[in-house]
Order: structure tokens, then sequence, then C-alpha cells
């Protein structure tokens, strides 16, 4: 089995031949191969390369997305108009668009095909799709969840406080960053044909109560998945979400890529017959800075506990970045002590 | 009075913390008990339901809020009854960050705390540091930095404080979520607050100083 196809049955909740690994993939990538970001994100020849150079250095493991336009965080809120700052080694930012709730009534929708950067993301998608060598598929731009789109153009401190003094505007902003990412999907679709999956980043409702996630995240995270019945729905939420687990499954996604604050073993016993769990090795102290060996018994450890019975993914919980010593260390603990079926103490 | 106050603020209910400060300030409550008593107790429970998970962030944000606009309402009492200020502060998140939540919250913290608080914002150059510095003549300098690209920020501030012989006239703390105690040490920083309440903490340490 390939990676991606070990991944594909995890996420249809069964066992593969072994437990699966897939890393987020992000712009640090380009800074892999001595890229500045900017480059990377418009040089579509350069980003090819950059993205097939990082699947031949790790042929053990999946990316999330595959091979992808990967324009960070950003095009949907830059076709609001948000300034975009680009930096030399790390992911864009952008600044919000709206000052006070009420201007949130100037808002539209944006036309993917003539708003921001989505255009050239497009291009970017389609050049990707026609340049690829063929044994790569291409997956979507990994899109923003409502909440996380909301925060990006009216500020996260903003937003959260509207949603005690303006309620009535922040399902306002809502709709439209629904109806946004909707006609985002259905854009990129247009363009290459249907895709296979589609990857949601959200990590807001990890900081808000379940009454304001029952009010403000699961109707419109929910409307987004259903809108797209036929793909593999993926969700990162690189926040604690212990206290919403069930009703975060129930918006629809099939696979769930988790915090390392959320409690493996529970995470599993609550929601994982219902999706598959991708997660959830801790980020910085252990991915980033932690010796392989450390990070062998951490592996051995997640793998014990969410392995058995498939519908899982080891991987990281949170950040997208780790030295190439450390994804070494996580897809040689896969194949070590993640052969199916796994043996339960 | 105090009690019903205090109890709207743990409630999140802007709209009566404000009746009741209004209220308070007609009936001539002392502005001190209004910060001691009401404000700065029910922030604490805030806090406090917060560690327990009992509130989440938008609850530390309209906490931060409801703290700001009590000390705008208060400020003119409190100026006219010759209240003392526990020092002066410049505050900013540092070049290439946007992020303010955490610095909104430690501002609104340090206020209460008697601070004269100046917000320089958010993505502020070096440059402006130094040059508020030389207009404010603050007893502190605050910075938050909460990526690891912007965290050098930190140093060159500092650096450029000492180029301009400044240094020695203003403490400096820095915080923000990726920075510890011994990165702190080891750009030159006098003080690192871990969070809210520790700033404050630190903060007063630093005027001891």
């Amino acid at each position: 089995m390939t990676p991606r196809e070990r991944f594909m049955v995890a996420a249809s909740l069964k066992e593969p031949d072994q437990v699966p690994v897939a890393f987020l993939r992000s712009t640090y990538d380009a800074t892999r191969i001595g890229l500045n970001v900017k480059d990377y994100i418009f040089d579509y020849r350069k980003k090819l390369s950059a993205q097939i150079k990082l699947h031949e250095r790790f042929p053990g493991c999946a990316f999330v997305p595959g091979l992808n336009p990967d324009f960070g965080i950003v095009p949907e809120a830059s076709a609001f108009g948000a300034e975009v700052f680009y930096y030399e080694k790390e992911p864009p930012m952008c600044t919000p668009v709206i000052s006070n709730a009420e201007e949130i009534d100037n808002l539209k929708v944006p036309d993917p095909h003539r708003d921001g950067l989505l255009p050239k993301l497009l291009e970017s998608y389609r050049y990707l799709i026609e340049n690829k060598p063929s044994q790569h598929e291409v997956d979507p731009q990994a899109i923003r969840g409502p909440l996380d789109l909301a925060t990006e153009l009216r500020g996260v401190g903003p937003l959260l406080s509207d949603m005690y003094r303006h309620p009535e505007y922040v399902h306002k902003l809502l709709n439209i960053a629904t109806q946004t990412e909707i006609d985002f999907v259905k854009a990129m679709d247009e363009v290459v044909g249907e895709s296979r999956i589609i990857f949601m980043c959200d990590d807001i409702p990890g900081l808000i109560s379940p009454k304001f996630f029952e009010e403000f995240g699961f109707p419109y995270m929910k409307k987004v998945f259903d809108a797209f019945n036929k793909k593999l729905k993926i969700y990162h939420n690189c926040k604690n979400s212990m206290h919403i687990l069930e009703r975060l499954a129930d918006t629809g996604f099939q696979v769930f890529n988790f915090s390392f604050e959320n409690r493996i073993a529970e995470t599993k016993r609550r929601i994982g017959k219902r999706v598959c769990l991708m997660g959830n090795v801790e980020p910085i102290g252990i991915f980033l800075k932690g010796s392989p060996k450390e990070i062998d018994d951490i592996c051995r450890e997640q793998i014990k506990v969410a392995g058995p019975n498939g519908a899982y993914v080891l991987s990281v919980g949170g950040g997208c970045y780790g030295p190439d010593q450390s994804m070494d260390a996580m897809i040689s603990a896969a194949s070590k002590y993640g052969r199916y079926p796994i043996a339960v103490d | 009075m105090i009690a019903e106050l205090r109890d709207a603020f743990v409630n999140i209910d802007s709209n009566r913390v404000n009746e009741l400060l209004k209220k308070a300030i007609e009936e001539n409550v002392s502005p001190r008990d209004i910060i001691e008593k009401a404000i700065r107790k029910g922030a604490d429970e805030v806090g406090k339901k917060y560690e327990a998970c009992e509130y989440f962030l938008p609850e530390l944000v309209m906490s931060g809020e409801m703290m700001k606009e009590a000390i705008e309402m208060l400020r003119p009492r409190m100026q006219a009854e010759g209240a003392t200020s526990s020092g002066k502060i410049v505050f900013g998140t540092v070049k290439g960050d946007l992020h303010d939540i955490g610095k909104n919250i430690v501002i609104s913290m340090l206020s209460v705390a008697g601070f004269e608080i100046a917000d320089l914002g958010v993505d502020v150059p070096s440059e402006r540091f130094v040059s508020e510095v030389k207009e404010k003549k603050p007893d502190i300098v605050c910075m938050s930095s909460l990526l690891t690209h912007t965290m050098p920020e930190l140093k060159i501030v500092i650096d450029e404080l000492m180029k301009n012989g400044m240094r020695s006239r203003v403490k400096v703390m820095v915080g923000g979520r990726p920075l510890t105690q011994e990165y702190a040490d080891s750009i030159g920083a006098d003080s690192y607050g871990r969070d809210a309440y520790e700033a404050v903490t630190k903060a007063k340490e630093l005027m001891k100083r």
C-alpha cells in the first residue's frame, strides 16, 4: 500500500496494513529547500518542484493536503480586501478588514474568479494539475472554517467580544464566511474537476464554550461539510476541543487532526468509532525539539492507545513543521509498532 | 452595590456593569472600592472560571474590555481625588506581529492595578519604541511577541534602547506565548510575565527595583 492508500483506508474507519503517517503541508515547506515563502507561493514551477522533493524525501508518509496550491491561510481573507504581509520564512498573514461590527453590513461574498488572491490560486491549482508527474495526486487548497475566516476578517478579540455584544452581526459575518468557503471549493472543482477531499482548518471552536460553539460554530461548519457530501472531509483544529468533541464530530468530517492538548485515549473512546483520528504528538517540545528516541517512545505509546481497530493516522497535534529527523523517527515508529493487527496489552 | 457590580462583571453582563458603574459614580462610591472590591475581584473570579474551563476566551476578552471601560469611566474621579499612579508603561506588540488579545488583557489588568499605559498597538517597529520612550519617559517598556519569527524583535528593541543611551533609564518586560524566562534572560530583559496576572506582579516588582 502507498502511504496515501493507507491514509484513505484509515479514513474509511478500517485497518490498513499498518498505521499510516501523515503530515500537514504548509508554506514552511518552502524553507526546507531554501526558498523564500513569497517566491514559493507565486512561482508555480518552484512550488511543484518543492512539494515533489518533499514527497521524494519522505516516501513513507502521506501529506495533507497532497500537492496543492498552498497559499497559506490568507487567500479567502484577501478576497475581501485584507492586506497580506509576506515573510521570508513564515506563512503570510493578513490584517482584519472590519473595524466595527456594523461594517459587516458592507461585506459581500467575494467572487473566487475575480477577487484577491483567489484567481491566482486557481491558476496555480490548474498549473499543478497540468504539470504534476502521473504518480502524484493534487488536492485542493486547505480552506478556512467559517469561524476562522470570520476572525481573520474581524480580528480574533473583536469577534469573540461581538459574540456577547453584537451576536446578530456575528451571524451575518458567519453566513458570508460560510458561503465564501462553499463558493471557493466549487470554484476549485470547476477549474479542474471534482476533488476527492476537502481539508478545513479552524481552531476557533476550541477557544469558545459549548454554548457558543452550538450557536456560532456548529451550524456553519456543518453547512460547509454538507455541501460536499461526496468528498472525504478532513478537519484540523490545534486547540483543545475536549469540551465539544461529540458535537464537533456531528458536523460531518471523517478525519480529525486534533490537538496535542486533547487526551488521546479519551478522544478515541468518545469519537473514535465515528471518525478517523489523526494526531496528536506534541508539536514544539517533542516534534520540533525532541530527540528521535523521544519521538519513537511517544509514537509507540500513541499507536498502542489509538491504533487498535484502525481509523487512526499517526501525526502531529498542531504546528506544521518539524526537522527531517523527527519526521523520519515518526515514519519509522509507525512501521515498527503499527503493523496490523496491533497487540493490545 | 459593590457586590451587585462584581456579580454582573463575573456574569459578563457588560450592560449591567455600565449601568451600575454610572450609579456608583453618581452616588459617590469611592473609585478605589469600585476597582478593588468589584472590578478586580470580578476579574479574578473570571480568571478562576477560565482556569477551571467554565469560561473560555470570549469571557476573558470581555473581562479585559469591561475592565478597560470601567477604568475610563472612573478616571476623572480618580484624578480629581489625586489617586497616585503605580507607574508609567509603554506597551506594544513588536514589528511583524499582529496579535493583540494577550496584550489587551495585560493592559487592562495593569490599568486596574493603577499603571498608566501608553498602548502603541501592534506591529510596532523598534524606532517607535525608542521614540516613545524618549518622549513619554516611562518606568517600564512592555513588549509582546506571539510568533517565533518575531521574537528576535524583542532583542532588537532592547539593543536600540541601549544604543540610544536609554536602557538604564527604563525597565523592560516581555511576554507572549512562545516566550520563556530563559529566553527573556538571554535577550537581557528585566522581567518576563507568563500571563496577565504574573505581568501585574512583575511590573510591581520592577517598580521597587
